[in-house]
């Protein structure tokens, strides 16, 4: 275990303190960025979205469509939607169970290994002795695999092994995954809604600003909805955390314990048998420390919060989104709730309550961070304004806030959630991605 | 149409012009104190409509407390998604009565078209849907105690909702 202390190890990132505004709105941006998402990793699904044989789900990496189902072997796979006939989407539902797919227009079945079983009209006018029908199985995605209950899929077959891309970063998201013996589970089905913003202007909000929290959701603390009050974002406030970049992401930490984030006390306690010991330690003893936003580049966030769901009773949720980009300046929304899978049936209702009333397609707080998205995309929309730079100053050359903390995780870890460090980072790792070097300004 | 399809559309004719005009508090005057508002995500499905609505997954699961929160949060002066305020329009219409309870309680359907208009944005965004609700009281106050609205979309255009359905 690298542990970080002392003076500030020299971080290339924390040179990024501009960024050139022409990446939310540039044609050019947008044509680097699809080459970025189609040779890297992408989310699909919750691997519990898809639990019986036949189950399946359709989603996307930019604008291939994709079938994740497990097969009625159990075993689950990624395939395009695509039929190999005349291409015709086999699938046209979002969420189901099924035993076959069928493709409408000639009536190509096939079966949820992805296996052609029938065809009309095979034998003779295909061949006397009918097809080759293996060599016409659905196109698997080149690469998919599973972590933590996480399917990931990529269009590269030479793309590096997910654990290896996932790095420093798998050490935080064991924070969440294996809090419970059991797993995650989803709640339910995912919201969709689009935003008229480009993709990382929310992916960066997820993935480094701690700090629009105290103004832009002011309100949310005002009517007590919220578990912080105003006093928390003082500059000695215990949401004063810890940010951390590690691997391709990032994750803050409030200096709250789980019982103070509105856990139960058969929650807290299964916490901390359940984590692994680095993970324990770190979270229940070098602390407390809880995580609050996270975010996995390039468009993957997490976000462990919390909302009152009546006068006395603080309720915790753990959101999963996915920033699908389907256009330079258009951003489709995915949101899931998940939940700790041995939680009580009472604590994931109270929990997906506390989500809706706070983030998502409704939320008070996402209406506001809604607002501050497109808002910026439309000032973004301007010749002239998109010369105006943006800065990433906060917490350059203030001691406290880009200074290493001892902090016994992985990664650079900073002594406070009000710093930019995060977002510079988001844009060291788009530049690379993008195998760019701006020089903005 | 009936009398009490009459009132039922009164009332919610009423009840749209109070939320368009902004009169939040006089909206949630209009609930009972065991409102149950609910509007489940929809996510496309082989077969029958109605297996499309997720029974877990929701854009609204709200209580009393829970809308009476929303509706003070749009009161604050850092409420930056109605500030400047969203033009909404809410079209009700095919109202019907269900069923009855006695003379306290009728069950009403009826279709909703929501049009959002903000800033100088010479579009709209448009959410269309079925609203069931369960209308308690005498002739002189009708309430709002259980609403659920069945959205034709699955993929919500908009950015944020941030008024009621």
């Amino acid at each position: 275990m690298k542990t970080t202390s002392g003076p500030a190890t020299f971080t290339p990132w924390e040179d990024i303190d501009r960024v050139d505004p022409s990446v939310y709105t540039d044609e050019a941006a947008w044509e680097d960025e699809q080459r970025v998402f189609a040779t890297g990793w992408n989310f699909l699904a919750h691997e519990s979205e898809i639990p019986n044989p036949g189950d399946f789900v359709v989603r996307y990496i930019l604008r291939d469509s994709i079938i994740v189902c497990r097969g009625k072997d159990g075993v689950v796979r990624a395939f395009f939607n695509v039929c190999r006939h005349r291409g015709m989407q086999v699938c046209r539902a979002e969420i189901g169970n099924t035993k076959r797919f069928t493709c409408p227009y000639h009536g190509w079945l096939y079966d949820t290994t992805g296996r052609l079983t029938s065809l009309p009209l095979e034998r003779p006018f295909f061949a006397a002795d009918g097809l080759d029908r293996e060599r016409y199985s659905l196109r698997e995605l080149p690469v998919m695999e599973i972590i933590e209950g996480f399917v990931f899929g990529s269009l590269d077959p030479g793309v590096a092994a997910l654990e290896a891309f996932l790095g420093d970063y798998l050490w935080y998201l064991r924070i969440h995954t294996r809090r419970d013996p059991a797993g995650l589970e989803v709640i339910g089905e995912p919201q969709r809604w689009l935003v008229q913003a480009n993709w990382k202007i929310g992916a960066e909000n997820f993935m480094g600003d701690s700090y629009h929290a105290q103004y832009t959701h002011r309100s949310v603390f005002e009517i007590g909805l919220h578990p912080n009050t105003a006093s928390d974002f003082k500059g000695t406030g215990r949401r004063n955390g810890v940010h951390v970049n590690a691997g391709p992401g990032t994750m803050a930490f409030a200096r709250q314990s789980a019982a103070e984030r509105g856990y139960p006390d058969p929650m807290t306690t299964m916490f901390e048998r359940s984590l692994p010991a680095e993970q324990a330690r770190l979270l229940l003893h070098d602390g407390p420390y809880w995580p609050t936003r996270g975010h996995l580049f390039p468009n993957l966030s997490l976000l462990n919060a919390g909302a009152r769901t009546s006068e006395d009773n603080l309720v915790p949720f753990l959101n999963l989104r996915l920033w699908r980009p389907l256009s330079a300046g258009v951003t489709e929304v995915w949101s899931w709730v998940l939940v700790e899978r041995s939680a009580s049936a009472e604590f994931k209702e109270l929990s997906a309550r506390a989500y809706t009333l706070t983030f998502g397609t409704t939320g008070t707080e996402e209406q506001d961070d809604v607002e501050n998205f497109t808002s910026m995309q439309r000032g973004l929309y301007g010749r002239a304004s998109t010369a105006i730079d943006q800065v990433l100053v906060m917490g350059r050359g203030v001691d406290q806030t880009h200074t290493a903390v001892d902090w016994s995780g992985p990664g650079h870890a900073v002594g406070t959630t009000y710093t930019d460090s995060g977002n510079r980072y988001f844009h060291y790792l788009y530049r690379q991605a993008r195998r760019v070097d701006e020089q903005p300004g | 149409m009936s009398s009490q399809a009459e009132r039922a559309a009164e009332f919610l004719f009423r009840e749209a012009a109070l939320l368009d005009h902004g009169d939040l508090d006089g909206w949630v005057g209009l609930l009972t104190d065991d409102i149950e508002y609910k509007v489940p995500v929809r996510s496309t499905r082989y077969g029958r409509p109605e297996d499309e609505f997720s029974r877990t997954s929701f854009h609204f699961n709200e209580d009393l407390f829970s809308l009476s929160k929303r509706a003070e949060r749009l009161k604050s002066a850092f409420a930056w998604a109605e500030d400047p305020p969203t033009r909404t329009r809410h079209f009700i219409s095919n109202v019907y009565v269900v069923d009855r309870d006695g003379d306290e309680q009728i069950r009403v359907r009826s279709n909703l078209m929501l049009v959002r208009t903000r800033f100088d944005d010479a579009r709209s965004e448009v959410l269309t849907g079925e609203r069931t609700d369960i209308l308690r009281g005498g002739e002189e106050s009708l309430r709002l105690a259980r609403r659920t609205v069945h959205l034709d979309q699955t993929t919500l255009p908009a950015g944020s909702i941030s008024t009621f359905l």
